[in-house]
């Protein structure tokens, strides 16, 4: 430890910001089991008990379409968006010229860059229904599509919306791991007569598995959240029953709404169960002889 | 002793989970009440003071039509000798609905303020739509300035004012007052808003009726499409909106659903309706589902400005000041405010449609609260309550003073200049004003526009057609403990099920289910503690 002292002192900083922020704030999930008022304090408001987990089994309309929402969203988000970066950054290989690369990798990094704010402001000015396409189509006397305000496809255009920003960004990850893969093998396997298809197939995926098992594992400690920011910009246009998840309940019933307990009853239960999620899986992966996140 | 005090309060929770629970259930309105039973609004009130200053142009009237002024007096009264503060910074909390000033360093008109106080006035503004949970989570981390104004739909305000709020009854009840002149101009029925269990916690900024609204419209374009008459029924507004929605033009009739603009055509009521002592709720009235169909219907037929559920209302004003869309609701206050915004656009001219009834006659507009909202000062601060509280009796000198003008234009030759003795506001100078300093405290609303007499006959005159018939809500002065706990969500619930239907998602037909789930989830509770209240009152 002595030795490491210097790296140590580096990581110290972010060491009592993550204590502070982390693990201190965790305490703060007291509030569960208050009736809690913000204007009388921990201290003061009163204990309920179990009172506010009530609302996970009682069978509250706001809740039950929550979940729903937030389920269809994960299933959807991890069949849709997952795959996109791994086939982006297949692709982005596959290119030889490295200029033309760093200039592709440049422009589909940069949305990552922009917020939600101003991806859904984007979004609104050209899809919208006063916004570039409808103001085309009107221009030419066709009929106009509603697009934002469609409940029907707000699924589709919340993962399109994903996809979009972050799809490029996620393949940093992937390319690394690309590079990492021994070009001789590649040169092997040509020698035996292999075509792409079966270079990707036998060398590049296996070569890959690691890192895509480890992302899916940390994807699911998060699959319950699925977009605040990005769902609470949106949600005026389309009513809460598509729009509602666990994170804008926990945010509309909490801040908004006052019930500050049931949501952080909420907001508990959601943390447990990612953490079930990537323990459980990290689980299955060693039992597939995988790394998985961590080795015990 | 505070942790002993919460480790034993947590071993309690923690051991005694079940017994805790129930009684939780069962106690918590008394133990958090603070304040409770039908009180709000009673109490020693502070006394009403009128400051005698100008003799208006149009006079405020029995049915609370405001004073309106043609022209600003060319020597207004210096109605303060000396700076109210005491040299310490005074922080406050507020909302607002302007573009953020420029912070104090380049903002030469916060710092005469700050000179004019005699105080640094440390103001922190947010935009009103996220008031609310800004200030939920400015309470829950504790941080309450010296002053701050109590946000419109703020959970439990009586409790939160009990635990954090400043008694000002000593400085305020009854003639008490006097020390504070300005504040004694408020009237009466918005004091009533500042009560909580028989004391003064909070100073009420008080708006008579301008918080009514109405649909407004754009008589310049109107004409422009050889369009004057006034709608006298729904079916005759709805034509006028079908006939000059042109969408390849980018042009539609409407910002927004006028939805409560039918309700009032249809004489829905204001919130609550009192028939010999009980209460009904709009929401169960027959005509509601009138009401939505007929919105329904003009949402289908494309007479409203496509992306109007996706923005908020500053979208609204910005599309109606473009032209985008010809008719927009707004509240009484904005019709001075449009047309201050209007520089630039040649010939704007504004219309306030009347209240016709849906089917002829007359409808009936909504009167809303005289209040709006209240400002508390921190228990934290009482040791400079009084200079506190001379700071907002400064803030709330009338129109007509100087301070008046200061407050509202801002520095002569940097902020405005004089047309005669009207104050012109500086385009490139406005911003520096945008402090939000009218949501701490200010005098009673005088319709006045700069150098724009004929603005202020025209509001007052449509007003003095509207206002008469209107009603005011019967609950506006009474408390319901479980209204302060549930009414905003429950009727947050009856709105999105009202957006859903007008946008087609869900039937007319779903809106008596929602009813009767508002009322087994509270709304029968809050009309027996309303109408108890309203007995306790008679």
């Amino acid at each position: 430890m002595w030795r490491d002292r210097t790296l140590l002192l580096f990581a110290l900083p972010g060491m009592v910001l993550i204590l502070i922020f982390q693990y201190v704030a965790l305490a703060g999930n007291v509030i569960a089991f208050q009736d809690y008022q913000p204007f009388l304090g921990i201290r003061d408001s009163l204990w309920v008990g179990w009172e506010n987990f009530r609302v996970l089994v009682n069978g509250d309309p706001a809740f039950v379409t929550a979940v729903r929402n937030t389920l269809a969203l994960t299933l959807i988000q991890t069949v849709f968006v997952f795959p996109v970066p791994i086939a982006l950054a297949l692709l982005l290989n596959s290119l030889l010229s490295e200029r033309i690369k760093k200039f592709v990798q440049s422009v589909l990094y940069l949305p990552h860059f922009l917020s939600w704010v101003v991806i859904v402001a984007i979004f609104q000015q050209v899809l919208g229904g006063a916004g570039l396409l409808n103001n085309f189509l009107r221009a030419q006397g066709w009929a106009t599509l509603d697009i934002l305000g469609n409940p029907d496809i707000f699924f589709g255009l919340l993962t399109t919306q994903v996809i979009w920003k972050d799809a490029g960004w996620s393949t940093i990850l992937f390319l690394a791991a690309l590079s990492q893969i021994d070009a001789s093998l590649y040169e092997a396997s040509a020698v035996d007569g292999a075509g792409r298809w079966r270079q990707m197939w036998h060398i590049t995926l296996p070569g890959l598995r690691g890192i895509i098992i480890l992302l899916l594992i940390l994807r699911l400690g998060d699959s319950l959240s699925v977009g605040f920011e990005q769902i609470i910009l949106q949600q005026n246009a389309v009513g809460l029953a598509a729009s509602e998840v666990l994170d804008t309940y926990v945010y509309n019933n909490g801040i908004v709404g006052g019930g500050w307990g049931v949501s952080t009853a909420v907001g508990m239960v959601k943390g447990v169960i990612g953490v079930i999620l990537v323990l459980g899986a990290n689980k299955l992966a060693h039992i597939f002889g995988e790394n998985g996140i961590y080795k015990s | 002793m505070s942790a002993n005090l919460s480790r034993r309060t947590f071993t309690l929770g923690t051991a005694g989970l079940g017994l805790v629970g129930a009684l939780g259930l069962v106690g918590c309105s008394s133990q958090q009440g603070g304040g409770g039973g039908a009180e709000q609004g009673s109490g020693r009130l502070p006394a009403y003071i009128p400051y005698e200053g100008l003799t208006p142009d149009l006079p405020t009237t029995e049915d609370g039509l405001p004073a309106g002024f043609f022209a600003y007096p060319a020597d207004p009264v210096q109605a303060f000798t000396e700076p109210p503060g005491d040299g310490d910074p005074v922080s406050a909390i507020v909302q607002t609905s302007e573009p953020i000033p420029p912070a104090v360093d380049n903002n030469p008109y916060w710092q005469e303020l700050n000179a004019r106080l005699g105080s640094d006035l440390q103001v922190a503004m947010t935009p009103a739509g996220d008031y609310a949970s800004k200030f939920a989570t400015i309470v829950a981390g504790d941080e309450l300035p010296d002053v701050f104004q109590v946000a419109r739909g703020a959970n439990q305000v009586p409790q939160l004012l009990a635990a954090k709020a400043l008694d000002l009854s000593p400085y305020l009840a009854g003639d008490a007052i006097a020390d504070y002149p300005m504040l004694a101009n408020i009237p009466t029925e918005s004091w009533q808003h500042g009560m909580f269990d028989g004391k003064i916690l909070a100073v009420p900024v008080p708006r008579g009726v301008l918080q009514s609204t109405i649909q407004y419209a754009r008589a310049d374009l109107l004409r422009e499409l050889g369009i004057t008459a006034a709608p006298t029924n729904f079916q005759e507004y709805f034509d006028l909106c079908k006939e000059v929605t042109a969408p390849t033009a980018n042009t539609w009739a409407l910002t927004s659903v006028p939805t409560n603009y039918i309700m009032q055509m249809l004489s829905v009521p204001n919130g609550w309706r009192e028939e010999g002592g009980s209460l009904i709720h709009y929401s169960e009235v027959e005509e509601m589902p009138e009401a939505l169909e007929a919105a329904r219907t003009m949402y289908e037929a494309g007479v409203v400005v496509p992306d109007s559920f996706a923005v908020n209302g500053s979208q609204y004003k910005q599309w109606f000041m473009a032209g985008a869309a010809l008719f927009t609701g707004d509240s009484y206050s904005a019709w001075p405010a449009y047309y201050a915004q209007s520089g630039g656009i040649e010939g704007f001219e504004l219309a306030g449609l009347d209240m016709p009834g849906y089917d002829g006659g007359e409808g009936s507009i909504w009167v809303r609260s005289p209040t709006h909202s209240i400002v508390a000062v921190n228990q934290q601060s009482e040791a400079r309550a009084e200079v506190i509280l001379g700071i907002m009796n400064w803030l709330a000198a009338p129109f007509g003073t100087e301070e008046y003008r200061f407050r509202k234009y801002g520095v002569q030759d940097h902020n405005f200049t004089l047309d005669g003795s009207d104050p012109v506001r500086i385009e490139e100078t406005t911003g520096e004003t945008f402090l939000g300093i009218q949501y701490l405290a200010d005098a009673p609303t005088a319709l006045y526009l700069p150098g724009n007499a004929g603005v202020v006959q025209a509001q007052y005159e449509q007003m003095g057609r509207v206002i008469p018939g209107g009603s005011p809500d019967p609950t506006e002065a009474l408390y319901s403990e479980t209204k302060t706990r549930k009414y905003s969500g429950l009727t947050d619930v009856l709105n999105a099920v009202r957006d859903d239907i007008i946008q087609g998602r869900r039937e007319v037909s779903d809106w008596a289910a929602e009813v009767e789930t508002f009322k087994t989830n509270g709304g029968d509770t809050i009309r027996a503690e309303l109408e108890e209240a309203l007995a306790a009152q008679a």
